[in-house]
């Protein structure tokens, strides 16, 4: 199918805070205390005659709608509409979700008062510097082409395990004779989408890896987490100016941690002198260099480029009274554990000046038990709200056609098996699933919600496996209808 | 002297590496083992080898043997234990632990099938082209194999070891689960139907190199979790993927390297995509590879790059220690029910093959056309797989167990265990999860085969995972599992 010649623009932002931020991305607060590496944003503008879209991931754990329409709103020549924000879901980011945020589900405050900077006044900063990057990109759009491939890395790796008796649980010790299997499944693949200017000169990569950035998930600093060694790999072997536009496929049960073979994993790494982190960066960039040297010659200037945005109503998990008593008990607990940790800290207020070696900080337990009991007490708020109105929560998902690539975008943690089932049902010759377009929020397997676990128990999901799946159905049907004509 | 003092002189002494390959390609058309369809092979694509290791230490010696083969079956072994046993001052037989990487364009070796399983040629007066029967191949392949383990063994000379782990996608789960629970082997994922893939990957590369007394690099132990049958359908022999890979490691290291493949539990896995084709099949093209060359070039990336970090860790004692456990595994629970729809299935199948042979008896030329037995031998072997069922029924009445041997090997800081099965893959993570060596090096197929399927696949039924595939059910499975993991306890001193 011909079309008109496409024009590509790429930009990079630093979304580094300059001041102490809360870091998003575990129930306790953190408050950074440094930068370990830079955050960013880069952006990918594709403009195809009448049609444009633009591409923005963000070093963040999860992209709020205030984040989106802030950036919405400055943009100068791209539509708002033709926006399409993504995370990488570093766990060491700036919150960007504010408190009441429609985000919701974990930017409340902390249940103590902490120094930071406000998240809404983070969310104007970071707004900022990614509108304007976008806009530059926008104006210094230029032809040029596109070319797609597909690698492999081990990187992903499934986080939950069932025990003998069908109990599911992320993380924890498999060196036990109660392990039974690993739950689900893991997808090593590499989707790489990559641009050149008009004088055949490679300008950016655009890297789709089913795994989320949180290697190095419990720092107290700013980071990007392996994104940034990636980057830093890729821009070494292929050069200075390379942009990188990291997306997450569906990932919600995988992550980089290791369930078992941790041992020789680690001896490994000593081996070769690298961090975990370093690792994953040479397995990605091992992965594009390799793809990228067969791509000569199916570099394509004209591309069919088409855009859909699909506004879903999608069922939120069905709860029981038996879940939302359960979800009472525990929030009960943890109200007694915030009120005896306040209590604490009231009677010694020297406990807020203990040095950084004195761990936990002040601030983690009391922060991690308001924050648990806030997560336990919106099962019994969502049991109420199904009770009295339409129990729906309602979602954007981008569907991209670009020649033979599909993109196609969900807001969620989504277990790997809705990923895989859209990949296998897909068009396309490559689908980019890009995960966490939007607030976040787990969205398990039918088959994890047997064995429960964090990820799957009610608290962690307010669309269950039904949303999941129609999620993917809307999605398959969508690309079988961009494909159509072909 | 105490077990500790023992332990230490042990460690000190120094270990001997010897390394052979035989050519155990058969002369003459054989019969194919790997499909339900018998295949007269037509001509040699590679040559198919067997490549042994062998290893002492202390007192202790322990032999690796893998064959491109599709299973190491009792014939087989007995062959070659008998010679080995005749050897004078060889190695004790029972330290040898044969395995297959399960390619599917092998010579059958196992005779009883050859009488009982393509019983038309012979039982229905019918022609199939002259085949060299296994009996006698495996007199031909043991004659060979022996010669290798003696060559091996002779040869020993003191040199080091070193391991490392390596990753490479290369091992794919075949089976997929539907919307109602039901399971597949293989088959189009690319329906509304399809929910999820039924089980794990593992896409690690467990390495052991071998060096000789100058430093020289001399063979390399590698373990990928799949079997060899990417071009499981050929009517020529050949040992499929671990050709290519040793071509790619000779060619990168050099021409005289020993590779020792092995085949870690696997049953669920094979080499074929069950998803993602499409964009696989592209990339080939564009690599202008085939799908074993593309394989070949992922393990030997692997274990390059895992070489490449070895350099200072060599060690020329690690302690070996070597045990053969004889156990007793129960067999899987067979109700009245399955044994009625094994027997269903069976008469469907024999309806199948007398209509074959109707046909071909009504139209003898049909026998002129290329192929033409693979519709009545496949109907045949069916048939006579659903009516093991109730003989299995029968049988374990009488005796609910059927005895199997497991070998664990301790190697300095990696274990080698083995299983004889088709082994699924959540039974090798559970190992590898709670196995106290640094490497676990899991082999599966040292012995005949035959599905250990995993307790969530049982759901799911499907080939692989219903009472025809499974004389052994997942309780065996798990008991095996349990008996390793003791046992490398055990040996680590960890128990």
């Amino acid at each position: 199918m011909s079309a008109a010649k496409l024009k590509i623009g790429w930009g990079q932002a630093d979304i580094t805070p300059e001041e102490s931020v809360a870091i998003s991305g575990q129930f306790h607060a953190r408050v950074s205390e440094g930068v370990r590496d830079p955050v960013t944003a880069t952006a990918l503008v594709l403009e195809s005659g009448d049609e444009h879209v633009v591409l923005v991931s963000c070093d963040l754990v999860a992209i709020s709608p205030e984040l989106w329409e802030a950036v919405g709103a400055r943009l100068d020549g791209p539509s708002p509409d033709a926006l399409v924000m993504n995370a990488t879901h570093t766990h060491t980011a700036p919150e960007n979700r504010p408190v009441g945020s429609a985000a919701g589900s974990t930017a409340e405050s902390f249940g103590v008062a902490l120094d930071v900077m406000a998240v809404e006044d983070y969310v104007e900063f970071a707004a900022q510097r990614i509108a304007a990057e976008v806009n530059e990109a926008w104006a210094n759009r230029t032809e040029g082409s596109i070319a797609f491939g597909l690698g492999q890395a081990v990187v992903g790796r499934n986080r939950r395990w069932v025990d003998v008796d069908g109990v599911s649980t992320m993380y924890g010790n498999t060196d036990t004779p109660r392990f039974s299997h690993i739950e689900g499944y893991e997808d090593h693949s590499v989707n790489l989408l990559a641009t050149w200017d008009a004088a055949g000169d490679l300008t950016g990569v655009m890297v789709n890896v089913p795994c989320t950035a949180q290697e190095t998930e419990g720092l107290f600093e700013i980071s990007a987490d392996f994104w940034h060694e990636a980057r830093v790999e890729l821009r070494r072997r292929l050069g200075e100016g390379l942009f990188v536009l990291p997306q997450a496929s569906a990932a919600g049960d995988q992550s980089p941690h290791l369930l078992f073979g941790k041992r020789e994993h680690e001896r490994m790494l000593a081996l070769k002198g690298r961090t975990s982190r370093e690792e994953i960066g040479h397995r990605i960039a091992d992965a594009v260099e390799e793809v990228l040297q067969y791509l000569d010659g199916t570099q394509d200037d004209a591309p069919l480029l088409e855009h859909q945005i699909m506004e879903l109503r999608l069922p939120l998990r069905k709860l029981t009274e038996e879940d939302a008593q359960t979800a009472d008990a525990e929030a009960a607990k943890l109200r007694a554990e915030y009120e005896a940790e306040l209590a604490k800290l009231e009677a010694n207020p020297e406990l807020r000046h203990e040095p950084r070696w004195h761990k936990p900080l002040w601030y983690v337990p009391v922060t991690k038990a308001y924050r648990r009991m806030r997560w336990y007490e919106r099962v019994r708020e969502r049991f109420e709200q199904q009770k009295h109105e339409d129990a729906v929560r309602d979602v954007t998902l981008h569907v991209i056609r670009l020649g033979e690539v599909a993109i196609a975008t969900d807001p969620f943690e989504y277990y790997l098996d809705f990923g895989v089932y859209i990949k296998a049902r897909s068009p396309a010759t490559q689908t980019f699933l890009v995960q966490l377009a939007g607030a976040g929020t787990y969205v398990p397997s039918a088959r994890s919600i047997a064995g429960g676990g964090y990820g799957s128990l009610p608290a962690s999901t307010p669309i269950g496996p039904d949303g999941g799946r129609e999620v993917a159905d809307r999605t398959i049907e969508t690309l079988l209808e961009l494909w159509s004509e072909d | 002297m105490r077990n500790a003092q023992k332990e230490a002189a042990m460690a000190e002494a120094k270990l001997k590496i010897g390394w052979a390959q035989a050519d155990i390609t058969p002369d003459e058309p054989v019969l194919l083992s790997g499909q339900f369809h018998a295949r007269v092979s037509e001509g040699v694509r590679d040559r198919v080898t067997a490549t042994a290791l062998v290893l002492e230490q202390g007192g202790e010696h322990a032999i690796f043997v893998t064959c491109d083969l599709s299973g190491a079956y009792g014939e087989l072994q007995e062959a070659v234990r008998g010679r080995v046993e005749q050897m004078e001052d060889g190695p004790e037989m029972e330290r040898l632990a044969m395995s297959a990487t399960h390619t599917h364009a092998a010579p059958l070796t196992f005779s009883q099938l050859f009488r009982g399983g393509y019983g038309p040629a012979y039982t229905a007066g019918t022609d199939l082209p002259p085949v060299m029967e296994p009996a006698d191949y495996v007199q031909f392949a043991a004659d060979r194999i022996a010669e290798a383990v003696s060559e091996a063994w002779e040869g020993r000379a003191e040199g080091s070891i070193a391991f490392g782990l390596g990753q490479a996608v290369v091992g794919r789960n075949r089976r997929w689960v539907d919307i109602h629970g039901n399971s597949t082997m293989y088959g189009n994922t690319d329906t509304p139907e399809f929910s999820h893939i039924e089980g794990y990957e593992d896409h690690s590369v467990n390495v052991l190199a071998t060096y000789d007394a100058d430093g020289d690099l001399t063979g390399v132990v590698v373990n990928v979790p799949c079997p060899s049958q990417e071009t499981e359908h050929i009517f020529e022999i050949s040992a499929d993927f671990w050709h290519e890979t040793r071509v790619e490691l000779r060619r990168r290291f050099h021409d005289d390297l020993f590779v020792l493949p092995q085949c870690s539990a696997a049953g669920d896995q094979s080499p074929h995509l069950i998803w993602g084709r499409r964009e696989h099949e592209r990339m080939l093209e564009l690599k202008g590879r085939d799908s074993r060359e593309e394989i070949g070039h992922r393990i030997a990336d692997a274990v390059e790059e895992t070489l490449g970090c070895l350099g200072g860790t060599e060690d020329a004692s690690p302690l070996l220690e070597h045990r053969a456990l004889e156990l007793n595994l129960p067999m899987a629970n067979l109700t009245e029910e399955h044994v009625r729809e094994a027997e269903a299935a069976a008469e469907e199948w024999r309806e199948k093959y007398q209509a074959e042979v109707a046909r071909l008896e009504a139209d003898p030329s049909l026998k002129e056309q290329p192929r033409w037995y693979t519709g009545v031998t496949k109907a045949f072997r069916r048939m006579h797989w659903y009516l093991a069922v109730r003989e299995r029924a029968e049988e374990r009445k009488g005796k609910p167990t059927l005895p199997v041997t497991l070998h664990v090997t301790r190697l300095g800081d990696v274990a080698f265990a083995t299983n004889p099965f088709e082994y699924y893959l959540d039974f090798g993570i559970l190992i590898k999860a709670r196995s106290p060596a640094m490497q676990t090096f899991l082999v599966q197929l040292a012995g005949p085969g035959g599905y250990v399927p995993s307790e969530r696949s049982v759901a799911g039924g499907g080939y692989g995972s219903i009472p025809a595939s499974n004389p052994i059910g997942p309780e065996g499975g798990r008991e095996v599992a349990d008996t390793t993991i003791d046992t490398l306890l055990e040996m680590w001193g960890e128990g």
